[in-house]
């Protein structure tokens, strides 16, 4: 059982993470969409300060201490509630492209019908992530403190009655690409994993098939898998071992069977809203990472599987040979030597017909318009780039497209260019034809400038709109 | 989620360790209540009334122990026939988590009687329903306080995971 002593001790770090998280809050901050993370976070650890506090009057009133489980569980909360500070503690370095933010939460606000805020921090690894910190919460069970903290709440809206609090986005760039728009084709994947929470239901009915069909396997391949799975200790019968390895093996199936889906679910929701580009912001930050785990399916089949969704859903924007160069990839491809692994490939190589239904659901600029005006569009726009003007301008808002998706649209027109031999010319006007990255640099400027541009023009139209029609 | 694998924040068992908690203290609380008289409760100021939020943490872990049963119950074999019937989406969780925990059991007869458990955890909120905590049986209480901190200890000490090895 822990010791007063290390009971205070607790209580003393809990009490300094909570003064750590108010001081970021009240700092001189250039925005305060994280103001929500801070609030939720404190009140999470005020519960469970108010635990153990309870809890050590308790049982010192019968005159024991803390039970220990109890104990490490809360120093256990107290490390979560500190690494998930740890993602928002440093969204303000003055490398963070904070011009894209408003787009990027114009368009999710959009797609998801609900009110978010798009945050960028700065990963540590060489890795492009989004966190969803509402469901973060709810998954830590803390989703009844994801609220602003109560004298805040009264004092924006002027009542005691609490608003909605909105959710937070939370997009990790890799410190070296802060400064890079075209990987933010990466938010079209990262997106599609709110897209798949949203349809948990009938992702679940995809992946009941899916582990039915791995299941077939037993018999011919996995009965030997289970076989090494755990040793016989004393007591335990060999049925025992067996028994526990099948309950093993199936909880396996269906832990890796969800991930998998929800990854090839978002990689496919990105090939509807950028095409290939997803493909080549992947490759970007991919590199070296194409194994598989449990968690991810293998690099060589996602590819794959982004290219035969791609030839369904746009067979003429895929034979452009432009995006030759992503498919090509026959140098990556990885063979599990798990037995396991190699089954899950194998059925998961066929789950693109079962998804399809679900993917439907999901906006495609790149469909919407027909092969003769999306192929115009590109041309002109690129045409703007290679006068170093931003592509957005061609771009009519309130037309048949909506605005939201020309957003997806710009960043597909943005990496076919980078792809296209027409880089080569902005390399070598850039003085220095060898300089790629300057070269992108000056891409993804004008790919920032032209979605601010649209965004604002958006809202600008959509304010006219909502006049007239008052006036009216 | 991240495009590469990448270290999370997120406890998959936070959230039941969490009900544990909270009902391992309400048992506490209860045992308390039946062996303090009301002056000795004053002078200690202790608060020894149920309150909303344990009262909802005792139905939802009565809930998880009747699912951990549920699951305890399923035969390896069976769920790998043919015919087999997927499991049901709020038995899945349930199952990853007893396996997660069955790993370190052995043998067999020691493992925890999640049944007996829920069964208890009811009884108690029944007594609290109707106000009459006094006719509660200590060896029902007893027995559920250790379960709770039992199911504590496993969701602590062995971390359960379904990592591949």
């Amino acid at each position: 059982m822990p010791s007063p002593w290390q009971v205070e001790c607790l209580l003393i770090r809990m009490d300094s993470l909570r003064n750590e998280i108010l001081r970021v809050k009240n700092k001189d901050r250039p925005y305060t969409e994280t103001d929500i993370v801070y609030d939720s976070l404190v009140a999470v650890i005020k519960s469970r300060h108010d635990m153990v506090t309870k809890a050590q009057k308790l049982y010192a009133a019968k005159g024991t201490l803390i039970p220990q489980s109890v104990f490490n569980h809360r120093a256990k909360d107290l490390e979560t509630i500190f690494k998930f500070f740890s993602y928002t503690d440093r969204v303000d370095s003055p490398r963070i492209p904070f011009e894209v933010l408003r787009s990027l939460s114009w368009v999710a606000n959009d797609l998801f019908g609900e009110k978010c805020y798009a945050v960028v921090r700065l990963e540590p690894e060489y890795n492009y992530a989004i966190l969803s910190c509402r469901r973060e919460f709810e998954r830590n069970g803390w989703g009844q403190y994801w609220q602003y903290a109560p004298e805040e709440d009264t004092r924006a809206s002027g009542s005691s009655d609490r608003k909605a609090a909105p959710n937070v986005l939370l997009l990790g760039f890799p410190s070296p690409d802060a400064g890079s728009t075209l990987v933010h084709a990466l938010a079209a994947h990262e997106f599609g994993h709110e897209f798949a929470h949203k349809w948990n239901d009938d992702l679940t009915e995809v992946r009941e098939q899916v582990v039915s069909e791995v299941k077939s396997f037993y018999n011919t391949v996995l009965q030997d898998y289970t076989s090494g799975i755990f040793r016989r200790q004393e007591g335990e019968s060999q049925d025992d071992v067996s028994e526990k390895a099948r309950k093993y093996l199936l909880a396996l199936i269906e832990s890796i069977s969800s991930s998998w889906l929800k990854e090839i679910f978002s990689d496919l929701a990105a090939a509807r809203l950028v095409g290939p580009a997803f493909l080549a912001a992947f490759d970007r930050i991919i590199i070296g990472h194409g194994k598989g785990s449990e968690k991810y399916p293998p690099a060589s089949l996602r590819r794959s599987l982004v290219r035969r969704y791609l030839e369904k859903l746009l067979p003429q924007v895929i034979s452009d040979p432009t995006w030759a160069q992503l498919f090509d990839n026959s140098a990556l491809v990885d063979l599990p030597s798990d037995e396991l692994f190699r089954v899950m490939q194998q059925v998961f190589d066929g789950v693109i017909d079962k998804l399809i239904p679900i993917l439907n659901r999901i906006p495609s600029p790149l469909t919407r318009l027909k092969a003769n005006e999306l192929s115009d569009l590109l041309e002109t726009m690129e045409e703007h780039i290679d006068n170093l003007a931003p592509p957005s301008v061609p771009l009519s808002v309130g037309d048949k497209l909506p605005d939201t998706e020309k957003f997806w649209l710009l960043v597909f027109v943005a990496w076919h260019y980078r792809l296209s031999d027409r880089f080569d010319e902005l390399r070598r006007l850039c003085g220095d034809d060898t300089d790629s990255a300057r070269a992108e640099e000056i891409l993804g400027n004008l790919l920032l400038h032209s979605l601010q541009s649209l965004e604002l023009r958006a809202r600008w139209h959509e304010a006219m709109n909502q006049k007239r029609s008052n006036v009216h | 989620m991240s495009i590469i694998p990448t270290k999370t924040a997120a406890d998959p068992y936070a959230a039941l360790s969490w009900t544990a908690s909270v009902v391992a203290i309400l048992l506490e609380k209860i045992g308390l209540a039946a062996t303090l008289d009301g002056a000795r409760q004053r002078e200690l100021n202790l608060n020894l009334t149920p309150d909303r939020e344990e009262c909802n943490a005792l139905s939802a872990l009565s809930e998880e122990m009747s699912l951990l049963s549920e699951a305890s119950k399923l035969s390896g074999r069976d769920l790998f026939m043919a015919n087999a019937s997927p499991l049901r989406s709020e038995l899945r969780e349930s199952f990853s988590t007893l396996v997660a925990i069955e790993r370190d059991f052995y043998p067999p007869a020691d493992r925890p009687n999640f049944e007996k458990t829920g069964k208890e955890l009811e009884v108690i909120r029944d007594h609290i329903e109707s106000g009459d905590l006094g006719s509660l049986q200590p060896e029902i209480l007893a027995d559920a306080q250790q379960a709770c901190l039992e199911l504590l200890e496993h969701l602590d000490n062995h971390r359960p995971s379904l990592s591949v090895h």
